[in-house]
């Protein structure tokens, strides 16, 4: 499963592709704690990557195998644009 | 000369060298649009420059430009090779003023006759006219106000340029909402650009939906990134989304100072310093490594009396060594340069001497952005500048004679640079008609520099080396550019000074190529310390092939000399303190220095090879100057001065 709920945080396991990001959305709108896990995640397609950036849940998980993918969507996450 | 026009010549060559830089991309591929707008801007700014200084003649010149490239890019116009010529035109003549306004602080005479003539060039038959568009502007040409989106990205992405000192190409890529279903990830897409320096993800409606608005299979992002790969090579990347991407160039350091309050520009982080005070530093920093050389020996010296003191001398010995070569280093990045500056007048010259001569040619440079110690930047203009001119006076043919030899009619000249380590490799080739090897041979023994048997032993590549001789000359007229005979001589005299080589390598009738290594660094040397008739001398380790020692037996009587075999080839052997005017000391092994001289290999015989050390030569003076052999002096840290031998010379 590449979209799991899990204790405390959603995970994104192994490589998430464009189908990833409906189930993605429906378990951010029922989760209270809005934390998404990304260190098992290999791939993020753009699909997930908006729903991340649009619902902007709290990602842990980041580590040196984070795909680069999930690195610029944290970094746009985090960015303050004029 | 006025800061503000210092300022001016200096922000107006760069605004030239980017529009050449423009329209030989445009010269390849005529629908870069990226390369109209750049262009475009630069031509812009460059107007608004010179209206400062009222410089009207230049101003209706770039007026008339700009208003061809506007043309160029809303499509009305293609810039085909007749609409070029006359930009470049343009441009050459602005450059020319500019060089007029350094010298004398205003455009000089004619201006305003030079004007008219720029002009007429862009208004010429098939200059300036409406052609039928073939094709289409297409996405990658925005207009006016979108441009603004590169703009925007480059102020957004400031902290993160901080290290970029050259052009970036800036994409936007606005995926089409139902990518998805047609496969397309925009975001590895985008993640696949070469040489990516940045990349955000942006709402295209400009904020993103909330989370019962999103429909997640419908994309709403735009992607902007910064690349520091070029325009062709960022477009290769989106070539299967082509429709929904622009592209274009920005220089992350031009543009107006920080806006104090915003604060989201930076100031260019570079600051303008006195090359006096660069040179002063590069003293103290050469005295300071004469000092800490003197250490090693001192710690020797107390090994004899106290080893615990011996030892913890070296290991602080060895320590303020790292720090000096770390030192030399950060002084080395202070003095480098790009080549960038040296060479950017070339591409206009070759035109200008070309055209003088009725001759066709096409001059590419490639590699100018290596760097360099800012001494051996600036004296590789004048040697190359004689080469150039020397490949246009006598390498390339005319067309007709081209033609006859089977040869396109345009001749072509390149120059390449690249940095290998420690040195810069220069090479200049035509596809000229060569050098008559038979001819020179010949002129050299008219001329008195050999006999016939030794011109006739000569390999190809050694005798065509002879060119650099001292009042050698082929030409039959001596041209204003070339053939004096003093030519090849000065540009290998120049080269040498700068610790460099130059070889010639060339086949009758196809071309020649001059092929140049210099020090990328000028403030140290790498020596090997070495006896030779008794004395200490030292070479440069960049002369130095190898060093090989052999028995005595393998030294074989050939004619009045000697020689060995080295690798298969037979290379003669010269005694080093016998070239120097002393008594060769007879010893029990060869120890041979071996090195190259005009193309051969040649084998000194020395009495003992000693230290190797990094430290600078002082250029000779009073008689050493006048003296054969010698290219400076260093000084040991044992406070002795040797003489630095100049191998090349010596064999000659």
């Amino acid at each position: 499963m590449t979209v799991r709920t899990g204790p405390g945080a959603i995970y994104l396991d192994g490589r998430c592709l464009a189908d990833d990001a409906d189930h993605l959305l429906v378990a951010l709108r029922q989760s209270a704690s809005q934390v998404v896990n990304i260190e098992r995640l290999e791939r993020m397609h753009m699909a997930v990557a908006q729903v991340l950036l649009a619902l902007r849940p709290t990602i842990i998980g980041l580590s040196d195998k984070t795909p680069a993918s999930a690195r610029i969507v944290i970094a746009a996450a985090n960015a303050e644009y004029a | 000369m006025d800061d503000l026009i210092e300022q001016f010549l200096l922000e107006s060559r760069e605004l030239i060298h980017q529009a050449s830089a423009d329209f030989a991309r445009l010269a390849e591929r005529p629908t870069d649009s990226g390369s109209v707008e750049s262009a475009f801007r630069a031509i812009h700014t460059l107007k608004g420059s010179v209206a400062v200084f009222s410089f009207d003649p230049a101003e209706r010149v770039l007026h008339r430009a700009e208003d061809l490239l506007e043309l160029g890019r809303k499509g009305t116009v293609l810039l085909g090779r007749a609409e070029l010529d006359g930009l470049v035109g343009c441009l050459d003549q602005v450059d020319r003023w500019i060089e007029e306004v350094e010298r004398g602080g205003t455009l000089g005479d004619n201006a305003d006759v030079l004007a008219a003539v720029a002009i007429a060039r862009l208004d010429a038959p098939g200059g300036g006219a409406s052609v039928p568009v073939i094709a289409p502007p297409g996405p990658g040409a925005p207009d006016r106000d979108s441009a603004k989106w590169a703009e925007l990205l480059v102020q957004r992405q400031a902290a993160s340029l901080e290290t970029a000192g050259s052009l970036l190409t800036a994409f936007r890529y606005v995926p089409a909402a139902d990518c998805f279903f047609l496969g397309d990830d925009p975001l590895a897409i985008a993640a696949a650009v070469p040489d990516l320096v940045t990349l955000e993800i942006l709402p295209v409606a400009g904020e993103w939906p909330s989370a019962d608005e999103i429909e997640p299979f419908t994309c709403i992002s735009a992607l902007e990134g910064l690349s520091g790969a070029p325009v062709e090579d960022v477009r290769a990347a989106f070539r299967l989304v082509a429709d929904q991407v622009s592209v274009t160039v920005v220089d992350p350091l031009a543009g107006e100072t920080a806006d104090a309050d915003s604060g989201k520009r930076r100031i260019a982080d570079s600051v303008r310093v006195n090359v006096e005070h660069l040179d002063a530093l590069a003293d103290r920093l050469g005295e300071l490594l004469v000092g800490l050389n003197g250490l090693g020996p001192i710690a020797a010296a107390i090994g004899a009396v106290d080893a615990g003191v011996a030892a913890r001398m070296r290991a602080a010995d060895g320590e303020l060594q790292r720090i000096g070569n770390s030192l030399r280093g950060a002084v080395e990045a202070v003095r480098s340069v790009s080549l960038e500056p040296t060479l950017r007048r070339l591409p206009r010259i070759a035109r200008e001497v070309a055209a003088s001569m009725g001759k066709d040619i096409a001059f590419s440079i490639s590699g100018q952005k290596v760097v360099a110690d800012r001494q051996i930047a600036e004296g590789l203009y004048e040697p190359l500048l004689h080469l150039l001119r020397n490949a246009l006076d006598h390498g390339i043919e005319s067309s007709d004679r081209r033609v006859e030899a089977g040869k396109p009619p345009q001749g072509r000249i390149s120059l390449r640079l690249k940095r290998d380590g420690e040195t810069i490799e220069a090479l200049l080739e035509d596809d000229g008609g060569g050098i008559d090897t038979a001819a020179v041979r010949r002129i050299a023994v008219e001329r008195g520099l050999l006999d016939e048997v030794s011109a006739a032993q000569l390999s190809e590549k050694g005798a065509a080396g002879l060119i650099f001789a001292p009042g050698f000359s082929t030409a039959e007229t001596i041209t204003s550019l070339s053939g004096r005979g003093v030519g090849m001589n000065a540009v290998k005299v120049a080269i040498e000074a700068m610790r460099g080589t130059i070889e010639v390598d060339s086949r009758l009738g196809q071309g020649t190529v001059f092929r140049m290594r210099l020090p990328a660094n000028a403030l140290t040397t790498r020596l090997l310390i070495i006896e030779a008739g008794g004395d200490r001398y030292a070479v440069a380790l960049d002369q130095v092939v190898e060093t090989v020692r052999m028995s005595n037996a393998e030294l074989l009587p050939v004619g009045n000399g000697t020689a060995c075999v080295l690798r298969g080839r037979t290379v003669p052997v010269l005694g080093l303190g016998a070239l120097l005017g002393c008594a060769d000391a007879s010893m029990p092994h060869a120890k041979l220095l071996v090195a190259r001289s005009r193309g051969e290999t040649v084998a000194f015989r020395v009495e003992a090879f000693g230290e190797r050390i990094n430290t600078m030569v002082r250029p000779p003076r009073g008689l050493l100057k006048a003296t054969p052999g010698i290219m400076g002096s260093a000084l040991l840290g044992d406070g002795g001065v040797v003489l630095v031998l100049d191998l090349e010379e010596l064999a000659a």
